[in-house]
């Protein structure tokens, strides 16, 4: 989990869960230039307007400039997670946003592929259950994405502990 | 959204109402997946809202499906939408008639 111990935020991953990180970003990547009919990259890069004509003209200003960003985070967050074993230490201060995001997608990818619900995010999955593994990972994910929310608004009293924790 | 919202303030920024009488707004969705607190976070890092606002527009988010963030020429609402859409969150802009 991140933690923000004397001014710098900390991520501590076993190697079990770094593993699991690395197949989910490999996935993710991927997913980056697949095909847009999939509701999931659809999710990755929404339509900027319900108006299909003004959705059109914005696309066509940003063209590649939304996936290209998303690239650059993901690479940033390999490298800053390493190429095996587990992760202990400090995570750069320019690395911080690239995790925040890339942890927001993962989970819209996953989220959307699933179906997701708010209902679901409340139900305890079994991590036993195969069937139940993507919304067990979404799970932990958001336990993961909330540890550096909170490392990074320091002096906020948030009114629950994270949600769960893995350790 | 789904688990948890700041409740406090520490110390509140300034907070710039977007203009009136301007023609887009940009809106943003809730989805099931992205957390309250992440949500916050990220009015306050995009558009520098207090704490109190950015966790008002979260609940309204949360609560009523939607709402209006940003406002201004159609340049800034397409700025606002691309950084909104860089971290997930689900955005459109739209013509304020």
């Amino acid at each position: 989990m991140f933690r923000r111990s004397r001014g710098a935020i900390t991520l501590n991953l076993s190697e079990g869960e770094c593993d699991l990180l690395r197949r989910t970003i490999s996935e993710y990547v991927d997913l980056l230039s697949a095909d847009s009919t999939d509701p999931v990259v659809q999710r990755l890069y929404p339509r900027a307007s319900t108006d299909e004509k003004v959705a059109d003209e914005y696309q066509e200003l940003i063209g590649g400039t939304l996936e290209a960003e998303k690239r650059t985070a993901a690479e940033k967050v390999r490298w800053s997670l390493g190429e095996s074993g587990k992760r202990r230490g400090p995570v750069a201060e320019e690395d911080q946003q690239a995790w925040l995001t890339v942890l927001t997608d993962i989970r819209l990818a996953i989220g959307a592929r699933i179906g997701i619900t708010e209902e679901m995010m409340l139900v305890e999955p079994d991590p036993e259950d195969p069937e139940q593994f993507p919304l067990a990972v979404l799970h932990w994910l958001a336990f993961l994405q909330e540890t550096l929310v909170r490392s990074l608004m320091p002096g906020v009293r948030f009114p629950e502990p994270p949600l769960r924790s893995s350790d | 959204m789904t688990t948890t919202a700041p409740t406090k303030t520490d110390k509140p920024k300034s907070d710039e109402s977007a203009a009136p009488d301007t023609p887009w707004v940009v809106i943003v969705w809730n989805d099931p997946v992205n957390l309250m607190s992440y949500v916050v976070y990220v009015f306050q890092k995009l558009f520098g809202f207090s704490l109190e606002k950015a966790t008002k527009l979260m609940m309204d988010v949360h609560n009523l499906g939607k709402a209006v963030v940003s406002s201004g020429p159609r340049e800034k609402a397409e700025a606002d939408v691309f950084r909104l859409h860089s971290y997930g969150l689900w955005a459109t802009m739209t013509k304020d008639v």
